[in-house]
């Protein structure tokens, strides 16, 4: 299962990489040079990420051609929603460094640590 | 009919002077993880209070009464004359019903919390093994024009650092930074401030949890600060990521930030083992009272004599 996973990451970065829409062929062809893999495997991993909504698909002819559904930079904001989200009633599924002072204490901070370096 | 009263009214005590008490105390601060013991202390012992306050109104019960002749060495019809209530037995049932609610409660939101925090992370981890690439420095970067830094705990703990943070923090810096984030991973931070959540969720509306919540989550912050061999470097990097993801009307940001770094940079004060011990016991103390409330009949009983067995 992690290994599939793996793979899903392998395929979405091809299909980032390209930004436009890919056969289950073409996708095949260029991992081949990295490794040995089927093509039902490459089948069903864009078959996953399909139903996972990583990707859509069009047919084109008597085959799939499929695009990623999202830009990496969305799904990375997406990710990171999670992360900026301060809400009062703190989960413990992540742990956030620091959250996003308001610009007054910035003002306030920056201040104080000028004072600092400047005492140093 | 004492110990329930008493019970109920420690809670209420408790309830309202220990956050007044903890919120100025200054070795809270000094000792984070000290203060986030008293914090615990604190909402355990109102809990069991609650949770004696049910078994001291139900103990009159049958199974419960004969339990408690056992404990304490006399026998059943002592005990329910000592807890008997002038409402009757409709009321030891009633307490029964409640001490039911009281563990369902407790259960039913223990679960669900977890349930969502593990959730919440594997969702976390998939789309990092989608969108991250390891670093040599033992962490996981996004590409992301906002500069963030956050761990994932649990089995597959992870720390996370975004390309624009990678950018902005100085090689000390994000040293220090990473050796934050591993403190938390390293103390479980996480379970602490699960317990917190639970409790705060299943006791909603007394202030008391959601601010002790809101301060063990603080607290927590500031003992992984203490993590940081560099303070004045690590306020510096608190400064810089905190300033890092410009948003315009912000009213409120993360408030602990600045009580973070006025930590950071002022002078350090000495905390004394002395000091250590008497939050330790104060603690015990805390949790022990309720215990001691809840028995109070049966003290009596024990001083006034064993009169009904020997007569």
């Amino acid at each position: 299962m992690k290994q599939l996973g793996q793979l899903e990451a392998v395929v979405m970065h091809r299909l980032w990489e390209w930004a436009r829409p890919a056969s289950v062929r073409e996708v095949l062809d260029d991992l081949q040079r990295d490794r040995k893999i089927a093509y039902t495997t490459v089948m069903t991993v864009l078959d996953n990420l399909y139903g996972k909504g990583l990707v859509s698909r069009e047919m084109d002819g008597r085959a799939y051609r499929y695009t990623a559904a999202m830009s990496r930079e969305t799904h990375a904001a997406g990710l990171l929603e999670d992360v900026l989200a301060q809400s009062p009633d703190r989960g413990a599924t992540l742990l956030s460094f620091v959250g996003q002072l308001s610009e007054h204490d910035q003002v306030q901070l920056r201040a104080a640590l000028s004072q600092l370096d400047e005492k140093q | 009919m004492l110990a329930p009263v008493a019970l109920l009214a420690f809670a209420a005590l408790a309830a309202i002077l220990g956050p007044h008490l903890l919120l100025r105390a200054e070795w809270v601060q000094r000792a984070p993880g000290w203060g986030v013991l008293a914090w615990q202390g604190l909402t355990a012992s109102i809990v069991a209070c609650v949770a004696l306050f049910g078994l001291a109104l139900a103990a009159p019960l049958s199974p419960l009464a004969d339990q408690l002749a056992r404990l304490c060495r006399t026998t059943t019809p002592e005990v329910v004359e000592h807890y008997m209530t002038p409402a009757g037995t409709w009321l030891t049932h009633l307490a029964v019903l409640g001490l039911a609610a009281l563990v369902l409660r407790l259960s039913w939101m223990t679960a669900a919390t977890v349930t969502n925090t593990v959730r919440g992370r594997r969702a976390q981890l998939r789309l990092l093994q989608l969108l991250g690439r390891e670093h040599d420095g033992g962490f996981v970067v996004i590409d992301h024009a906002r500069p963030l830094v956050y761990c994932l705990p649990g089995l597959r703990q992870r720390v996370v650092v975004t390309s624009a943070a990678l950018q902005a923090l100085a090689p000390l810096e994000l040293e220090l930074v990473l050796a934050h984030e591993r403190s938390h991973l390293r103390s479980r931070h996480d379970i602490a401030l699960i317990f917190a959540q639970v409790l705060r969720r299943a006791f909603g509306p007394l202030r008391v949890f959601r601010t002790a919540h809101e301060q063990i989550a603080i607290l927590v912050e500031m003992q992984a600060d203490d993590a940081a061999r560099d303070p004045h470097c690590l306020a510096r990097a608190l400064v810089t990521l905190g300033c890092g993801a410009p948003q315009p009307g912000l009213a409120a940001g993360d408030v602990a930030a600045v009580a973070r770094v006025k930590r950071l940079t002022g002078p350090a004060d000495p905390w004394s083992p002395r000091t250590g011990m008497a939050v330790f016991a104060g603690t015990l103390a805390l949790l022990a009272v309720p215990m001691l409330l809840a028995l109070t009949p049966m003290i009596g009983m024990v001083l006034t004599g064993c009169e009904t067995v020997l007569g």
